[in-house]
């Protein structure tokens, strides 16, 4: 009897063409958009990672406890060159974006004004230099690779000190090993966090005012980590970082330097569980409406059916059996479309000319990769297959408590 | 469906039938509930999800911009003119006389005077410099989230008592009970005081955890030689700073203006305003699917009635008048789920911008809330805007799902549909 169920199960499917396309229609549908939006979603999350990890880069490098140093002195990497050297040739293979930071505290002083200021003096990688101008500058210039005259005031700083492009300020750091006193022409205005605070010259102008040859932070940026999920590749990265360098410094990872910007991610993964919820309660009326409807117009059939001896039982295994059957068609169908489609979007996507270059300027990248994790995939045909054969089981089951002549006069 | 004898206006004539087909869409709606119940399910939720998913897009961002404030900044500050664009002491209030006045608006429901000031901060064993903020003690809980996240200690009572950010004490290697000296030269020339540190101030926010030191107005006056305040913190509900700041800024003589949330943070508001933005796409494929699940559904249900439909042709209603009364049904049933959806869309946020429903919500499903420093309270935004989109998202469906079903409907053969 089961073989003659399924018989009649695969000639119902094919006796109504149009029905049975607009069920596994609907489940495809619902497969396809579900797994583009959460390759969207996880674009705009890996979007997110590399904007927050290029704050304060991948990995930062310290002297050894340097939380626990209290003298500025203590602080330094005295032989700058050598450090970062040795780290070139840690990650020979991996291609790396290095910064070298020396950060010194001081006063600044305009006509009459003075303010205390942490100095940072930056040696940037083109690259890096390029993204940090396009975020951060609102007017002007970033000081040049070995300018030791120019400097770059904090957007706030240079409000309370009345000083412009083009005028002169004083930068003082009494205690330290250089000159300890200079002057500087600014030559850019930023717009930083903290910018009442913040002034940016070259490395080497930093050196010569307060460390020669010395640096106190190093930032790793690696390029090849777009994706949130290769974060997990950091901890092999500070490892050899590590090995590199020897004893006497502290490697750490972004999420330790700055928890603030890890919880930011993590948010993000919490809306974004928000959102799906909204887009499966949705996903499963468009598929449980488009099957419900579908079948419950055919209770006058299984009326007739049931009328000619099938029991209500067998009414309902083969209603199963067609709606697994369409439903199968319609998840695979949808599965390959929408593979492509997110194998599309994890080759990378930009946004039109200009909202990419907005977005730019915020920090984020040009280029978005979408990724969908295989769990997402699962659960998404598993609650489309589960809520297809629910709405088609329920209007079966109903059909099963009539009587075959009430059932042949039913409407819907 | 034949005109009667006496009709003779044409356009009469297809009023009238429009008007009968109306009443038989109208009754063939309610005749079939199941039917109807899904549509106006779909329909509803639809303009419902919709309508949510902007407001809290807009609303959330907005939250963790208010959050940012309340600790930083204000939500609304006054100040002179000068000061917005010189903020040094020597710029302060010339008096405190609009306080009052400001006090009495409707909106605001708190004022708290302020003095800001550069300054050098001495521990024993290390110096900073930074900007030191003198506040009533009394006022200031009202306007500022700070005094509630005091994490050692407490929040300061008196003349000769300070607290500060707990990752600056930690820098300046200050504990609880020692001494803090303030150094600034301002308009009563250079002076110096020696404070007590009564608290530690913990918000995660590093904006305030590693710069903020609170002192007593009245000292901040004695060191700084101002009389006054540097500026007048308001206290506004939620999102309301925009729509305020034309009418509060009216009432104020012209050395004086008002500023808004977002001035007052600058730079760190662009960040959040870039995640409305890059959520757009999200909302664009929302819009797109909220159709497809309204146009199969119309779709399901029109080409389950082709029988019925075959045999009301056959005893005589002309397949396209027949067409048109199911473009009349499903018009009508798209219009009360539409109704319904914007209802209970426009309740729901509504409730969700005015009781902090979000905040413990997301508190509890992440645990990193804090550290973001969006505070506790998450609230949606409320627009008219989103009825637009809503609307604009259903209407487009409607419209693609009745075009092919009606043409079907109007070329039908009686005798074969009815067969099929």
């Amino acid at each position: 009897m089961a073989h003659k169920l399924f018989r009649l199960a695969w000639r119902n499917i094919w006796r109504n063409a149009n029905r049975s396309l607009m069920t596994a229609g609907a489940v495809g549908v619902v497969v396809i958009i579900t797994t583009t939006f959460f390759s969207l979603v996880g674009a705009v999350q890996n979007g997110l990672y590399v904007s927050l990890t290029r704050i304060t880069g991948h990995l930062q490098i310290h002297v050894s406890d340097y939380r626990q140093i209290r003298r500025w002195q203590d602080l330094l990497i005295e032989d700058a060159e050598a450090v970062e050297t040795l780290l070139m040739d840690a990650f020979e293979a991996t291609p790396i974006e290095l910064v070298s930071v020396l950060t010194v505290p001081g006063l600044i002083e305009s006509e009459g004004r003075s303010y205390g200021i942490l100095l940072q003096g930056l040696e940037q990688p083109p690259a890096v230099r390029e993204r940090y101008t396009s975020e951060y500058l609102a007017a002007g210039n970033l000081p040049e690779l070995g300018d030791v005259t120019g400097i770059a005031l904090g957007e706030k700083l240079a409000q309370n000190l009345q000083v412009d492009l083009g005028d002169t300020v004083y930068l003082y750091t009494p205690g330290t090993e250089g000159y300890g006193a200079s002057a500087y022409l600014v030559t850019g205005i930023l717009t930083v966090p903290n910018s009442e605070a913040t002034a940016v010259s070259s490395l080497l102008a930093a050196q010569e005012l307060a460390a020669p040859g010395a640096i106190n932070r190093i930032e790793l940026t690696f390029p090849k980590l777009t994706r949130t999920g290769d974060d997990v590749d950091l901890f092999a990265l500070a490892e050899s970082a590590r090995a590199g360098l020897g004893p006497g410094y502290e490697v750490e990872t972004w999420s330790t330097v700055s928890p603030g910007l890890a919880s930011i991610l993590g948010l993000f993964g919490t809306v974004s569980l928000f959102l799906a919820a909204i887009f499966f309660i949705l996903a499963g009326m468009l598929v449980a409406n488009t099957v419900y409807l579908s079948v419950i117009e055919r209770v006058r059939e299984f009326g007739v059916l049931r009328a000619l001896g099938i029991t209500p039982r067998e009414v309902v295994l083969m209603i199963v059996q067609e709606s697994v059957l369409l439903c199968f068609t319609g998840a695979l169908a949808g599965l390959l479309v929408g593979t492509l489609l997110t194998g599309l979007m994890a080759q990378g996507f930009s946004a039109p000319g200009e909202v990419a270059d907005f977005l730019a300027e915020r920090g984020f990248p040009k280029i978005f990769y979408g990724s969908v994790s295989n769990r997402q995939v699962a659960i998404t045909v598993g609650f489309t297959f589960a809520t297809a054969t629910l709405a088609a089981l329920f209007p079966a089951l109903n059909a099963g408590r009539l009587e075959p002549a009430e059932a042949m006069r039913f409407t819907a | 469906m034949r005109a009667a004898a006496s009709e003779s206006n044409p356009e009469e004539q297809t009023f009238q039938t429009v008007i009968t087909l109306s009443r038989l869409a109208w009754r063939n709606i309610w005749r079939q509930r199941r039917r109807t119940g899904l549509l106006v399910a779909v329909v509803a939720y639809a303009t419902l999800a919709t309508i949510y998913f902007w407001g809290f897009n807009d609303g959330f961002n907005n939250s963790i911009l208010q959050g940012q404030a309340r600790f930083l900044a204000a939500p609304m500050l006054v100040t002179t003119a000068r000061y917005h664009q010189d903020p040094n002491p020597e710029n302060a209030l010339p008096d405190l006389d609009i306080a009052a006045e400001l006090a009495t608006t409707p909106s605001v429901t708190a004022v708290a005077p302020r003095l800001e000031f550069p300054a050098l901060v001495r521990s024993p064993y290390a110096s900073q410099g930074l900007r030191v903020r003198g506040i009533d003690p009394q006022l200031e809980p009202a306007i500022s989230e700070v005094p509630g996240k005091i994490g050692e200690g407490r929040l300061l009572q008196a003349r000769g008592e300070a607290i500060m950010g707990i990752d600056l004490a930690s820098r300046l290697d200050v504990r609880l009970g020692e001494r803090l000296v303030v150094e600034a030269s301002s308009l009563a020339g250079p002076q110096a005081a020696g404070f007590k540190v009564v608290g530690f101030i913990d918000t995660g926010l590093a904006g305030v955890d590693a710069r903020m030191v609170l002192i007593h107005l009245d000292d901040a006056r004695m060191i700084t030689g101002v009389e006054t305040a540097t500026g007048l913190a308001l206290q506004v509900p939620n999102g309301q700073d925009l729509r305020l700041r034309d009418s509060l800024q009216a009432k104020l003589s012209d050395e004086l203006v008002v500023l808004d949330l977002f001035t007052l943070l600058g730079a760190l508001a662009t960040r959040v305003r870039v995640s409305r933005i890059i959520m757009l796409p999200v909302a664009l494929l929302f819009a797109v699917f909220a159709a497809l699940a309204v146009t199969s559904t119309l779709v399901a249900s029109v080409m389950e009635r082709m029988k019925e439909f075959g045999m009301v042709a056959a005893i005589g209603l002309p397949p396209q008048r027949l067409a048109v009364m199911v473009v009349i049904e499903a018009l009508l049933t798209t219009l009360i789920g539409w109704l319904l959806g914007l209802v209970l869309g426009y309740a729901l946020i509504w409730t969700l911008s005015t009781w902090n429903v979000l905040g413990p919500l997301f508190a509890s499903a992440a645990s990193g809330l804090v550290d973001t420093g969006i505070g506790e309270e998450v609230y949606t935004n409320v627009s008219a805007r989103y009825a637009l989109i809503a609307t604009a998202t259903v209407a487009l469906a409607g419209v693609l799902a009745i075009l092919f079903p009606a043409r079907r409907i109007r070329d039908l053969d009686p005798v074969t549909t009815m067969r099929d």
